[in-house]
């Protein structure tokens, strides 16, 4: 990747924070701009493979407080720089673009946690990464519940500004249902608390805005005990049908599991199929997050030199893609042959319609309960009960172990596939119970055309729940032979969400990957409402301009 | 004006205008529960407009009419869309046409009574936990009964079950969110209240009473308050 100088007016604004705030740390580096260009969008990796001549931020600022934050808004405000809210980089839909003449305001030093045990709340800095929140938290015996695939590379911030959601959110839900309170400073520097339940909410425009509205420095979160007991197993379901009715019946009986996920018959493959019937669900001591901790470590950290073991759509076309290349490429650099190679075998799916058709029907589940003993026993009752009347069959321990073991792996998976010639990216929905079923299917069968389409159901709800695509296709010998290809997916799928009513995304936020629907998706009024809330909250229009479709180029 | 209840979904759609008495009504004849067994407003319009706590943790979907067109959210769960417009327009004098909220199964129910308010908010806290999303006390601070609608009989383990629970009205003028832990030095010492859980860590309390028992809640900034101003046709406006 080439990148621009930095924009010449952003020097006298950077002279003034360093006489008004010299709390603030800075940074023009050039090794510092060029890792603040993108965020973890997948074509993000690409571009930076391809070479492309990249705008990026002129400097990178670290503020140290609450206080910080207003004087460096303030003084963008004067000298009109964008600024670009940062967590820890780990958004997919193009939430952070900056240009040369802005500033990339990275959060971290916003790190405070500080514990009230007997409101069971947590104050934390926007800038907390995941990770070390969790580890706080459970020093004190409680656990926030939020279990991102990205917890060792995402921040309280980040989660807020992009409506984040766990692995284990069925019980505790996302983050928007675990924020009590928030703390953000806005375009013209004024500091806002904004309440859950105040009339109107701000909380609620707060939340997922992405950047575009305030900075967020600070948040109130509901913590939880950490759970004496648990169980986690896996079932297997005879149709993709069966199962979502299952996973419904499960969340209207009032259950809430921790976890509870189901594999499409494709995912279910890769995964290794239905297994044996492994031991029956035991109950074991202690909560799920912490299950298989003797280390006091996370479960799944990678760790240098550990290899993660291989999981699903991406580690199988990449442990052979790599051991390819390992074959073939010196000093890491692949060869254009083998990456044209790799590329092309994947351009063509259509083919893919035929033993997709022909794959066994059956899904994979896995559900995890916890609570205090009594609690886990009769919830595990009553979710046997419910699978023996769906006629789905309990496969044992194994599923559930296993999964624990690889919870977090997934988000280091990408870039080695993207290496191996190949594109990626992921495409997650939610959707009402009723729609769920036809928007699967619908779905898959229009991704089918661009790319090879895994899914799997999780972060289930009363009243609905999420589909996750996975999407691979072949990079051919261009960049934008893949982004050509890549859009075209994402587009029919957008359409087919949008034509079913279901959300345009779950988790990972719009950003600019998904900006041209959103209009359609809110209605005729919601976008002059939420420009009067960009107006009324950043009228110099320099908080992550763009992003939403608010202020300016994307 | 119409109710729709949509069991499989877990959900039921209401004009804004429609009495709330009615729409109860009609999801405690299905075997299911809005979340109350008092409406606290004649209607759910006037329940918006006055923020009422219990009523905006139920909300999926709003579709509002503003000045500037309709907006609403969709009708998915948890969408990561941007801010939740809608939902913020509560309270700001926006003209609710439809709202969505949740409907969640009563297949029984428990009715108890205790001798102090801390032991039926632990009590309370306990059905919470157990997936109970009706769980609600009312009357003196000294001799509060409890009563829960439960989404499977096993929820209701150790607390006495009755078949049925009867809807009442109650005439809500005060309201407080509040943490369990704070109720207890908050539920005036005197005369009849009504607190409903809204989740694991708040309740909201609420009082019939003319003086105001609770704190007031702060007011929105002016430089918010226009945003959602209603149509100029609205005949509130």
């Amino acid at each position: 990747m080439v990148l621009l100088a930095p924009g010449a007016a952003i020097q006298p604004f950077l002279a003034d924070l360093a006489r008004e705030a010299p709390g603030s740390t800075v940074s023009q580096d050039v090794l510092d701009r060029v890792g603040y260009t993108r965020d973890a969008t997948p074509f993000g990796f690409l571009e930076r493979r391809a070479g492309v001549i990249a705008e990026g931020p002129g400097a990178v600022v670290w503020p140290g407080s609450t206080q910080d934050v207003v004087t460096l808004v303030k003084l963008a405000g004067k000298h009109r720089v964008p600024l670009y809210p940062f967590g820890a980089g780990s958004g997919v839909v193009g939430g952070l673009l900056p240009r040369t003449g802005g500033v990339v305001v990275d959060l971290k030093r916003l790190g405070q946690v500080a514990v009230d045990r007997a409101a069971r709340t947590v104050e934390s800095g926007a800038g907390v990464l995941g990770e070390r929140l969790e580890r706080a938290l459970n020093a004190y015996g409680f656990t926030a519940g939020h279990f991102p695939s990205s917890i060792y590379c995402s921040t309280v911030g980040g989660w807020l500004a992009a409506r984040s959601a766990g692995q284990l959110s069925s019980r505790y839900g996302k983050i928007e249902d675990m924020v009590l309170a928030l703390e953000a400073v806005d375009g013209l520097g004024r500091v806002h608390v904004a309440h859950r339940g105040d009339v109107p909410d701000l909380l609620r425009a707060l939340i997922g805005s992405e950047g575009a509205l305030a900075i967020i420095t600070r948040a109130w979160l509901r913590i939880h005990p950490l759970q004496t007991h648990h169980t986690i197993f896996g079932l297997a379901a005879p149709n993709v049908t069966a199962g979502i009715s299952f996973m419904r019946q499960v969340l209207q009986a009032g259950l809430r599991p921790s976890v509870f996920r189901m594999y499409d018959p494709p995912d279910t493959m890769l995964a290794g199929g239905i297994p044996k019937a492994s031991p029956a669900p035991l109950v074991l001591p202690g909560p799920i997050s912490r299950a298989g901790h003797e280390d006091g470590s996370m479960q799944g950290k990678p760790r240098a030199g550990t290899a993660q073991p291989p999981q699903g759509l991406f580690d199988m076309l990449s442990r052979r893609a790599t051991a390819a290349l390992r074959r073939e490429v010196a000093g890491g650099r692949v060869t254009p042959l083998l990456r044209g190679v790799v590329g092309r075998a994947l351009q063509q799916t259509t083919w893919l319609e035929v033993p997709y058709a022909r794959l066994p029907p059956h899904c994979l589940l896995v559900l995890g309960l916890e609570g205090d003993a009594p609690d886990v026993e009769e919830t595990l009752s009553h979710a046997l009960s419910l699978a023996r009347e769906g006629n789905i069959q309990v496969t044992g321990r194994a599923p559930g172990e296993r999964w624990l073991k690889r919870r977090h792996a997934v988000t280091y998976k990408m870039p080695p596939f993207l290496r191996s010639g190949g594109w990626a990216d992921t495409l997650e929905v939610s959707a009402c119970w009723s729609t769920i079923e036809p928007l699967y299917f619908q779905t898959r069968e229009t991704l089918l055309r661009h790319a090879v389409t895994l899914a799997h159901f999780s972060h289930a709800y009363p009243e609905g729940g999420s589909i996750y695509f996975t999407l691979a296709g072949g990079s051919g010998s261009s960049l934008d032979s893949a982004l050509t290809a890549h859009d075209a997916a994402v587009e029919d799928a957008l359409a087919v969400f949008a034509r079913l009513g279901a959300s345009l995304s779950h988790h990972h936020g719009v950003g600019r990957m998904k900006l041209r629907n959103m209009k359609a998706a809110l209605g005729p009024g919601a976008h002059a409402a939420l420009s009067r809330i960009k107006v009324a909250l950043d009228p110099h229009n320099i908080l992550n301009p763009g992003v939403l479709g608010l202020g300016g180029t994307p | 004006m119409s109710v729709l209840l949509q069991p499989v979904d877990g959900l039921c759609t209401l004009d804004g205008g429609v009495p709330l008495m009615a729409a109860l009504q009609a999801a405690h004849a299905a075997g299911s529960h809005l979340g109350t067994l008092s409406p606290r407003y004649p209607t759910l319009q006037a329940a918006l407009d006055a923020g009422d706590p219990l009523w905006c943790s139920r909300l999926v979907r709003v579709q509002v009419q503003t000045a500037h067109g309709w907006l609403a959210g969709p009708l998915a769960p948890r969408a990561a869309m941007g801010p939740d417009l809608a939902c913020f327009a509560v309270g700001t004098g926006a003209r609710v046409q439809a709202v969505t909220v949740r409907l969640d199964p009563a297949v029984a129910w428990v009715s108890q009574s205790f001798d102090g308010v801390e032991r039926a908010l632990e009590a309370a806290r306990t059905l919470v936990t157990r997936g109970c999303s009706l769980v609600e006390l009312r009357g003196l601070r000294a001799s509060p009964t409890l009563t829960a609608a439960l989404p499977r009989q096993g929820a209701g383990r150790g607390f006495t079950l009755v078949e049925h629970a009867t809807l009442r009205p109650l005439d809500v003028r005060h309201t407080l969110v509040a943490a369990y832990e704070d109720v207890a030095s908050m539920w005036p010492a005197h005369g009849e209240h009504h607190l409903a859980a809204l989740d694991l860590h708040r309740v909201v309390l609420s009082s019939s009473q003319e003086e105001r028992p609770f704190p007031t809640a702060s007011p929105t900034p002016p430089y918010l308050r226009d945003v959602f101003a209603p149509a100029p046709e609205d005949s509130r406006a």
